[in-house]
């Protein structure tokens, strides 16, 4: 039935902006619905995190009586029947401190490179940190625990912070990349008659000028590194060195659960990128644009 | 001013002494090398972590090794048993079930939030950041939140069923006709901002003008949503598929965190195959002829879709 079907059988123009307007009610009901739908289940997350482990289970939809605050200094310090999670959480900000650093600087280098001087073996360069993007992570992941077993990087944070710039490489690279082409030529060849040297105007002028979009790709990949969860389910694999999402399945893979634990640990893993993204959210958004609209 | 600046050496009495001539070559060669220093870290890090494991895969998937004695060179023959593992067929189901499911829900729903938004209903801005905000979350706690939110018993889920009159659920993560469609949801839950945050922006590149007389026309939303935002960012459509798909084909996470491809095989995928295969039981040449078909799945996908579909640049 076409509209005009449904006008006609409705009669006339009165009825029809009836219909219009019980269509805008619906859509915006579907849409306050999909809202609650997404907010909701966190809220649920954030509020069992003050509730005791009985609340949890027996009152799964309740307020909590008074906010449990232990909930939290337990799961980080005591652990309980689980690990505390205090360690997890200081290798998690070590990684992810530690890869934004490599990551950063080695991409931003290498885009610059790639985009502003023209050299044989560019467009192979180029062409292969494509192909790695098309590439998953999957195809590598024996060879590299097998690998970072014979450097003896198994169990250490810098290196799996190397390994993960190396992954997260190629579409940092590809994105800043596109950015430096359509960096001010002007702006490069008054730095070169000044007589600076390349690797100095690079510093002193370059990363300094292109602050915005070199953060706005460090601020997604913070979420992503912090996030990861299948390389370090495999080179992590003593507690010590292990970072808060394997940290997380490991209260989940015990006979006894104590919900209250398991969900002051959600929280914790969660806080750091939601909080993020409550004061980068115009830097995300606009990071993973780039990464997909070039 | 060329001359000066570049080649300070060349120049002194018309003649090359061997020393400028000794001293330009070096400043020249140092000249040229300096792309390379520009991008030596990053192909290091590169050739270590990534090229060489790759190539590695490929090699290993034509050995049977246990990661510990020797590698026995086998040839295809891990390929061979991969045609004829029930299990390794049943897991392409799932996970080209998992991706037609997951990568269609994001992106229908993420076109309908951007569509909402970017007609600015009441509430867009605070809609634009609550609908973005599960996308942050860990795909390890999405999925260890909803197997605490879906467990069996007066379970939330089940307890807001219950306001409906759905007495007898089923149990969502312990049945195996339930687990993979569940899990394809929990996804779209996590992850239709994605699609939405990107066909936003694209939205927003479209001129005002072209909106503006549209309306002054008097086409309705539907119809200008149909045929002029649409088509306009069909590009960008192709692209966030193309990235939902590829996403999808690599899923581990999510799943894992649920049901680790459970109960029995019913939400097993090729991520969670494969690390089952290489890291339960030890068969290092098995699952990397794995990896090796998941890869070469995902590269002869992405190569042909993009001649296929041809997500060009934007053209006003």
């Amino acid at each position: 039935m076409t509209t005009n079907d449904l006008s006609r059988a409705i009669g006339p123009r009165s009825a029809r902006k009836a219909l219009g307007d019980i269509v805008r009610v619906g859509t915006y009901a579907a849409l306050i619905l999909w809202t609650l739908g997404q907010v909701l289940p966190l809220a649920f997350l954030f509020i069992n995190a003050f509730k005791t482990d009985a609340q949890i289970v027996l009152y799964p939809l309740s307020l909590p009586d008074s906010p449990h605050f232990e909930n939290f200094t337990r799961m980080l310090f005591e652990g309980s029947i689980y690990q505390p999670m205090a360690p997890y959480l200081v290798n998690s900000f070590i990684v992810t401190g530690l890869t934004l650093a490599f990551l950063t600087t080695v991409s931003a280098m290498a885009a610059f490179g790639l985009s502003r001087y023209s050299f044989p073996g560019r467009e192979l360069i180029y062409r292969l940190v494509l192909l790695t993007l098309a590439v998953p992570v999957h195809a590598a992941l024996i060879p590299v625990f097998v690998l970072m077993g014979t450097l003896g990087l198994r169990n250490n944070l810098i290196g799996i912070a190397l390994l993960y710039s190396a992954f997260w490489l190629p579409l940092t690279v590809v994105v800043l990349r596109a950015y430096f082409s359509s960096f001010p030529s002007e702006v490069i060849d008054a730095a070169r008659v000044d007589g600076a040297s390349e690797f100095r105007m690079f510093r002193q002028i370059v990363i300094p000028m292109s602050r915005g979009a070199i953060s706005s790709m460090a601020i997604v990949n913070f979420v992503g590194i912090w996030s990861e969860l299948l390389f370090a389910f495999i080179i992590l694999n003593k507690s010590t060195s292990q970072t808060i999402t394997v940290g997380l399945l490991g209260y989940t893979s015990q006979y006894a659960t104590d919900h209250a634990l398991v969900f002051a640990a959600m929280a914790a893993a969660t806080l750091p990128t939601l909080l993020f993204y409550l004061v980068f959210q115009r830097q995300i958004t606009r990071g993973m644009t780039m990464g997909a609209i070039r | 001013m060329t001359a000066k600046g570049l080649e300070p050496t060349r120049v002194r009495g018309g003649r090359w002494s061997p020393r400028t001539l000794t001293r330009s070559v070096v400043a020249s060669a140092r000249r040229s090398m300096v792309p390379y220093l520009f991008m030596a870290p990053a192909l290091a890090l590169m050739a270590v972590f990534v090229l060489y494991p790759l190539f590695r895969s490929i090699q290993l998937s034509l050995y049977s090794w246990d990661g510990l004695g020797e590698p026995v060179f086998i040839g295809v023959r891990n390929f061979q048993r991969l045609a004829v593992d029930p299990q390794f067929s049943l897991t392409l189901r799932h996970t080209i079930a998992f991706t037609v499911g997951a990568a269609l829900g994001t992106v229908v729903i993420g076109l309908v939030l951007a569509v909402a938004i970017a007609s600015r209903v009441r509430g867009w801005r605070v809609f634009k950041i609550t609908w973005f905000i599960p996308v942050m979350v860990s795909m390890t706690v999405t999925g260890v939140l909803w197997s605490q939110l879906l467990a069996s018993g007066d379970t939330p889920i089940n307890s807001i069923l219950g306001l409906f009159g759905v007495s007898d659920p089923p149990d969502w993560l312990g049945n195996a006709d339930t687990t993979l469609p569940v899990i394809i949801l929990v996804t779209i839950w996590q992850f239709s901002g994605f699609p939405m945050i990107i066909f936003l922006a694209a939205m927003e590149n479209i001129p005002r003008e072209l909106e503006e007389s549209a309306v002054i026309e008097g086409a309705s939303l539907w119809q200008r949503t149909r045929s002029l935002t649409i088509p306009l960012i069909k590009p960008v459509i192709a692209i966030v598929v193309l990235l939902q798909i590829i996403f999808s084909l690599k899923v581990f996470d999510i799943v894992w965190a649920m049901t680790q491809g459970g109960p029995g095989d019913s939400s097993l995928v090729l991520g969670v195959y494969l690390y089952r295969q290489g890291f339960m039981f030890e068969r290092f040449g098995y699952a990397s002829a794995i990896a090796v078909v998941m890869a070469a799945l995902i590269i002869v996908f992405t190569l042909g879709y993009l001649r296929f579909v041809r997500p060009a640049s934007y053209e006003y």
